[in-house]
């Protein structure tokens, strides 16, 4: 996975530069490099070894490095923090700039130079680097610490527009924002502090969704995408708006709640503007959503049972945090259990959690760790809810790295059935509707047998067959099996009187076009014909509009009961071994293969002949019945 | 000729006519294909057909939480829009849109599952039928996988008020997690699915490990199986664990779940059982001789679920439809062959080694071992002492037990022979 590749190249690359706290704001992208570059320093800086671990796996084990990686970035999550708030005392982040032998690299002038040599391309052939380290006043040798600073700062970003082109780097940089967002989203305080430079545009545009789309968030349908490899992948795309929130204005709350870790509000924009609560909220589930579609798959993995709670937002943001409340007796001793649970497991935890929260609201200090190892803030009281049901979900499975596709079941009184104490006897109490208590409970309306038929129906006509031979002209075609069909149906009619019209047999086959005139079957049949889905097009978007006189439901009635029909009638006789009706994008059969059947086009069918039309007139005299005879096939 | 049974089945014209939209899979029109195909066969003579009272919100609340259920009751293609919080909130849109007449279409069908409940307690049947329930995704606070309102547990909440224990059992394709998870905690539900498991299948859940927790211990049965299990080793597995769970358990009402996304060739699904294998299913648990709930569920290839729900139809009332499907509305739809009983199809490679299901059938066996003999039969109604003391003696710190419990799946899943690359399976074969 180039994501995985991506951290631990990252890593790699932070290990060759030194990093200085203060400085001048660079590139978005430099920010957000540095933002992991701080934490493996966090991590490195004790000890050289340590960080060396890190980054062999890159070769051995791409997907267990990176995850390692990741695994120590959250632990030191809470320092960098810490830090970070210092960093930005003034609300403005002024994140560390790239430096080489202890100088800051101007990135700027990096990249005209580069711009000015024909490119990295030429740069390289022509192994201009260290002339262009010279040049940027730093010694010849640093050549290969400048390109590296170029490959991984920026190489992709159209620098001159302050628009960061989505190339493999941004998205897998984006994908951790995006991650590290995630985290903080969740009610805890771990927010990505160092985000920030140019009111860049994050193209988060829908391939980045396609790398990931072998993660399956938990969908149904998306099985078919998987065995049909020819539909298109539109499932995927990522929307870039939601509501009147897109991900620019997301990324833009989230800087301000790294500011102010611990409470969301704090994302709010100025008095007066639009950025205000309903903003807030809308960014929070837009995270969440950014979040479950880069991470499909892993949430599903890391959180078991409740992922899909998180990945779908089942639970509302507010379920997430109930601010200025104390938390509860029980709560505390949730996350006490928790905290033993993730010491027996080995897990570093902060020692801050013993003295729990105090405070109503802070903006930076104390924080104490729930089992999954995250933070929380004080001002961020987990719901009781919430964590209860999360922390028997989220199981320490995720930390441990166990079994990974296991998905936990959700245990609390938002997902159990309320199930009563077996009294030993029948419980008759039955419920109340309209504050009235119901009697006897619904058994439903009898409809067969009819009243007062009861033995009238013993009729031995079960499973009958079809007659073996029919005495029609041409046996089995179109035109002799809509006879037969009439025939049948009105057996059924007599046999079953009123009950024909209560099951809606009225409604059903091929009798459904008689409600419609021939010119609107023609304009459905052409809506359909004109929109192939080859064509990206769909003809349920048209057809409303084509046939304003019909309601939707009479389109879906016509489309089950006639035109599906009408279709499968043809393609059983055309290409019997490749019918799957219950394909709406299917496009056959073709106008080439009407013409096997003369030189009628049967879509506009209209001829109606033979005893057919005979018997549809005696009996269905009301309407036209458009009979639609298409002739046997030679 | 009429069977001993008195059947009842429940259909409601309205449901046929509901569209979930364009390519959505779930299609309610199978429903009116099955009813139709159903009586042309003359099924309905066999048995009383009755039309669903529309389940009240309140009824719906039972189960599901008020703030849902009026949620779904307001929510409109039209204003849609207005709500996506609460859309994402209870997981609509993808799988499970907002449609017209979606809350009629829920009313309906959760209404002939509870009707259908209603029935069986008050012993005015012996077999119930309701082909337009089973949507066993849907959760207490949320639609999942094309289910919006979860009928059978509303149904089984029914018969819990007439039976000290209901048994639940679910063939079809899917995990049967809503119904697993809503009784996961309690002993008077015991929940069995029979499931495709692995490659991320939706849902997810349904591991062999999964058996319930505090008073549901044990009291849910997982068989998690892989792509192409064919009729045979399909049914010799569902009738060993079933007849050993009904004689342990033994439920005073069974539910059953038949949806038909199980079979051969379906849309969804990946199985590759027949509709005699499917049908044999629902043979086992009528002959079993206990109040039965019959419901539909998934099936995303119209013609074979209409096929495989009126060949149970017939099944249930002991009569043996010929193969040639008589002239209908919709005769079009099966042809060319015009055969009622599908072939298993071979599209599907079998991953399941007998070695695998040896492995899931030891593992359920096991843990039905653990499970206390249900009361004797004298004792039917009368509340069990369900305390197990020698399992739950590591209980007595609840944190303390999770953590321990959680640590015991670790620790077994690690050598789980059977979740790995199937080495053993390989050796076995080659040496057999």
């Amino acid at each position: 996975m180039p994501k995985d590749m991506l951290i631990a190249k990252i890593a790699q690359c932070n290990v060759t530069h030194h990093v200085m706290q203060k400085g001048e704001p660079c590139s978005h992208e430099a920010a957000v490099s540095n933002h992991f570059k701080d934490k493996s320093c966090l991590i490195a800086c004790p000890d050289g070894q340590e960080m060396q671990a890190i980054t062999t796996p890159t070769t051995a084990d791409n997907y267990s490095g990176a995850e390692r990686l990741e695994t120590h970035l959250k632990g030191d999550w809470n320092l960098n923090c810490r830090g970070h708030g210092e960093l930005c005392s003034d609300g403005e982040l002024r994140p560390a700039p790239i430096c080489i032998e202890g100088k800051a690299v101007n990135l700027d002038r990096l990249c005209s130079e580069i711009a000015t040599c024909g490119g990295y391309e030429q740069v390289t052939n022509l192994s201009m680097w260290s002339s262009i380290s010279e040049r940027l006043g730093f010694g010849e040798s640093c050549g290969g610490s400048v390109k590296v600073v170029y490959t991984k700062y920026l190489k992709g970003v159209n620098y001159g527009k302050g628009i960061l082109k989505s190339d493999l780097l941004h998205k897998g940089v984006d994908c951790h924002i995006a991650k590290a967002v995630g985290d903080s989203s969740v009610g805890m305080v771990t927010a990505n502090c160092d985000i920030t430079g140019s009111s860049s545009t994050i193209s988060l545009d829908s391939s980045v969704c396609h790398e990931d789309s072998n993660f399956e968030t938990p969908s149904k349908r998306r099985r078919l995408s998987y065995l049909n490899s020819s539909s298109s992948h539109s499932d995927y795309d990522l929307p870039t708006t939601f509501g009147n929130n897109d991900i620019a204005d997301m990324i833009k709350w989230l800087r301000r709640v790294a500011v102010c870790p611990g409470d969301p509000r704090k994302g709010r924009g100025p008095r007066g503007s639009r950025q205000n609560e309903a903003w807030v909220e809308e960014s929070e589930i837009m995270l969440i959503k950014v979040r479950c579609i880069l991470w499909g798959r892993k949430e599903l993995i890391y959180y078991g049972g409740l992922t899909s709670n998180m990945a779908k937002q089942r639970i509302p943001p507010s379920l997430y945090y109930k601010d200025t409340r104390k938390p509860n007796a029980n709560t505390l001793e949730k996350l006490r259990a928790n905290h033993t649970r993730a010491i027996k497991c080995g897990l570093h935890v902060p020692d801050a959690m013993d003295t729990g929260p105090e405070g109503a609201h802070g903006t930076s200090g104390k924080v104490y760790a729930s089992g999954i190892g995250q933070s929380v803030g004080p001002g961020l009281q987990l719901s009781a809810e919430y964590l209860k049901s999360m922390n028997e979900a989220l199981s320490i499975g995720y930390l441990l790295n166990s079994n990974t596709t296991r998905k936990r079941i959700p245990i609390g009184v938002h997902f159990q059935a309320l199930v009563p104490e077996w009294t030993g006897k029948p419980n008759e109490v039955l419920v109340s509707s309209c504050g009235e208590h119901i009697r006897k409970p619904f058994t439903g309306i009898r409809v067969w047998p009819l009243l007062g038929n009861v033995s009238a129906c013993e009729i031995s006509r079960v499973g009958k067959g079809p007659p073996s031979q029919c005495e029609c002209a041409e046996p089995m075609s179109i035109e002799c099996v809509k006879l037969h069909i009439v025939e049948k149906r009105e057996r059924l009619k007599k046999e079953i009187g009123i009950a024909f019209y209560s099951w809606g047999f009225h409604d059903m086959g091929e009798s459904v076009s008689r409600h419609w005139k021939e010119m609107e079957q023609h304009v459905f049949n052409m809506t359909v014909r004109l929109n192939p889905s080859s064509l990206g097009k769909n003809f349920w978007d048209e057809l409303p509009a084509a046939l304003p006189v019909k309601t939707m439901k009479e389109l879906v009635s016509y489309y089950f009961n006639v035109f599906v029909v009408r279709r499968r009638a043809i393609e059983n006789r055309v290409m019997p071994d490749s019918i799957d009706s219950d394909d709406d994008e299917r496009e056959v059969p073709t106008s080439e293969s009407y013409n096997l059947f003369g030189d009628d086009a049967p879509l506009d069918y209209g001829k109606s002949t033979g005893r057919l039309s005979q018997l549809v007139s005696h009996h269905e005299s009301t309407g036209t019945l458009s009979t639609n005879v298409v002739h046997q096939i030679p | 000729m009429t069977s001993k049974e008195r059947i009842s089945y429940f259909y409601d014209g309205d449901v046929g006519s509901v569209y979930y939209g364009p390519n959505h899979p779930m299609k309610p029109h199978r429903l009116c294909m099955t009813h139709n195909l159903v009586l042309a066969y003359g099924l309905h003579n066999k048995m009383e057909i009755y039309r669903p009272h529309k389940a009240y919100p309140v009824e719906l609340a039972q189960f599901h939480s008020a703030d849902y259920i009026d949620f779904l009751h307001k929510i409109t293609p039209d204003t849609q829009e207005l709500f996506s919080k609460e859309l994402l909130k209870y997981n609509m849109g993808e799988d499970c849109p907002v449609f017209d007449n979606l809350f009629e279409f829920c009313q309906i069908y959760a209404g002939g599952t509870i009707d259908a409940a209603h029935r069986l307690n008050s012993q005015l049947c012996d077999i119930a039928i309701n082909w337009a329930g089973g949507l066993h995704h849907a959760r207490k606070c949320a639609a999942s996988g094309f289910c919006y309102v979860n009928d059978l547990v509303l149904g089984i909440l029914e018969l819990l008020k007439y039976h000290a224990r209901v048994l639940y059992i679910d063939i079809d394709v899917h995990h049967g997690d809503g119904v697993e998870e809503a009784f996961y905690q309690t002993d008077r539900v015991m929940t069995v699915s029979f499931h495709k498991f692995g490659d991320l299948f939706f849902p997810g859940t349904g591991d062999v490990k999964d058996i319930g927790s505090n008073e549901g211990k044990y009291y849910a049965i997982n068989v998690p199986l892989k792509d192409g299990i064919e009729d045979a080793s399909f049914n010799s597995m569902f009738k060993l664990i079933i007849s050993k769970v009904v004689e342990f358990y033994q439920p005073g009402a069974i539910v059953l779940q038949c949806g038909a996304d199980s079979l051969a060739g379906d849309r969804l699904g990946c199985f590759n059982l027949s509709i005699e294998g499917h049908a044999e299913c629902v043979r086992f648990v009528k002959s079993l001789k206990i109040p039965l709930l019959v419901t539909g569920g998934g099936g995303y290839t119209k013609e074979n679920v209409a096929r495989c729900w009126t060949v149970e139809t017939g099944v249930l009332l002991d009569t043996e439809l010929p193969d040639e499907i008589p002239d209908n509305d919709y005769i079009d739809y099966f042809k060319p062959d015009c055969k009622l009983k599908t072939q298993s199809g071979n599209n599907m490679e079998n991953l399941n080694s007998k070695t695998y299901l040896s492995a899931i059938k030891m593992q359920v066996f096991e843990n039905l071992r653990n499970l206390q003999h249900a009361p004797s039969v004298q004792m039917h109604e009368v509340p069990p002492d369900w305390y197990i003391p020698d399992i739950n003696e590591d209980e007595l710190d609840p944190e303390e037990h999770i953590h321990q419990h959680m640590q015991d799946k670790l620790v077994q899943r690690d050598d789980e022979f059977y979740a790995g690359d199937y080495d053993n399976d390989h050796d076995m074969e080659e040496t057999s």
